[in-house]
């Protein structure tokens, strides 16, 4: 039985599908048998983020429609061979998909480990079809005031859903900020928000221009996401150490060069 | 730019003032089936039943709920 796990955030641009794509490499590269979909149908970029946007050659509306199989449309990742992507619909009237024929689709994946659905942004149509077929939910924000208020609005509306579990993802944090004080931290996030932390990304440069391969940039961003992977596995709240790079004369040395 | 504390204290201000914005008719429908439920076991004056929903700097509702009845009801009352 696949957990289905819904990466949502109400807010756009906060790094939904980056989280996506990073959690289901790691944990593909831990063994799980793992496919992420794309249900952000009519803006779709998980194909792109994955480096895959050349093979697909079916999508999810195709599946819906019976035109091919579900595995014909799955698209197996390179390096990590228990790793897929169903891609979302290529073109055409996305409004005929509705929340019943994903979680059709959803139910078909049951022999996987992990099911990702990639959720759109906002909290209309999309956001239901997508939240409807998932068992838990991963909300993804950036520590803005902006992003918490719609993370917040997300939030409530989870909470009618029948989901097992509800943790946020704190992404783009800066530990030289938190640090000075010009930054909410996470623990002030997780506390404002009466959610659970499942995992915490710092701000990293390689992330925004990472795809394929190429994914997981440095140590610093692998680590973290690997601490995400393992907290949803084992149902920890692990939280990465965001102040670890500014400690010690070189930290020091490095917290002094960001202000500047 | 803004600090932590005052970041914190807006976010803070905007989650309240969303809380307070309810669903259309959400205090007429609880208003509605409170005065169903204790009019099992009392005669409720329904004009008078009464519900003050605020949210407190924890961002928690407080639920207030004043009534006046008449008399109580024979009803059996199962613990």
């Amino acid at each position: 039985m696949a957990r289905k796990i819904v990466i949502t955030s109400g807010k756009g641009g906060v790094g939904k599908t980056t989280v996506c794509a990073n959690l289901g490499t790691q944990l593909a590269s831990g063994g799980a048998k793992v496919v992420m979909l794309d249900a952000d149908v009519g803006l779709n970029n998980l194909d792109v983020l994955m480096g895959l946007e050349n093979k697909v050659t079916y999508d999810i509306y195709d599946v819906i429609q019976g035109k091919c199989r579900i595995q014909q449309a799955l698209i197996h990742d390179v390096n990590y061979p228990s790793l897929s992507v169903l891609p979302s619909l290529r073109g055409g009237s996305y409004s005929k998909i509705g929340a019943a024929e994903i979680r059709s689709v959803v139910d078909r994946l049951g022999k996987y480990d992990f099911v990702l659905i990639d959720c759109p942004a906002g909290i209309e149509s999309g956001f239901h079809r997508a939240v409807s077929s998932a068992s838990e939910a991963l909300v993804v924000v950036n520590p803005t005031v902006s992003s918490l208020r719609d993370a917040d609005k997300v939030i409530t509306l989870l909470s009618t859903y029948n989901l097992s579990s509800i943790n946020l993802v704190v992404n783009r944090v800066r530990g030289d900020m938190v640090i000075r004080g010009e930054c909410m931290s996470p623990v002030d996030i997780s506390r404002l928000l009466k959610t659970h932390i499942g995992g915490v990304i710092p701000e990293s440069e390689y992330i925004a221009m990472s795809y394929g391969a190429k994914l997981l940039g440095s140590d610093e961003e692998r680590y973290a996401f690997s601490l995400l992977a393992d907290n949803v596995v084992n149902g920890r709240h692990r939280i990465y150490d965001y102040t670890a790079p500014y400690k010690g004369i070189l930290g020091k040395l490095k917290l002094l060069r960001r202000r500047y | 730019m803004r600090g932590r504390i005052e970041n914190l204290s807006r976010l803070k201000t905007v989650l309240l003032h969303d809380k307070l914005l309810l669903p259309n008719n959400f205090e007429e429908v609880l208003k509605s089936e409170i005065s169903s439920l204790l009019d099992n076991y009392m005669s409720v004056r329904r004009d008078t039943v009464d519900i003050n929903i605020s949210v407190n700097q924890d961002g928690e509702y407080e639920i207030v709920v004043k009534a006046y009845a008449d008399r109580l009801k024979n009803t059996p009352i199962v613990i």
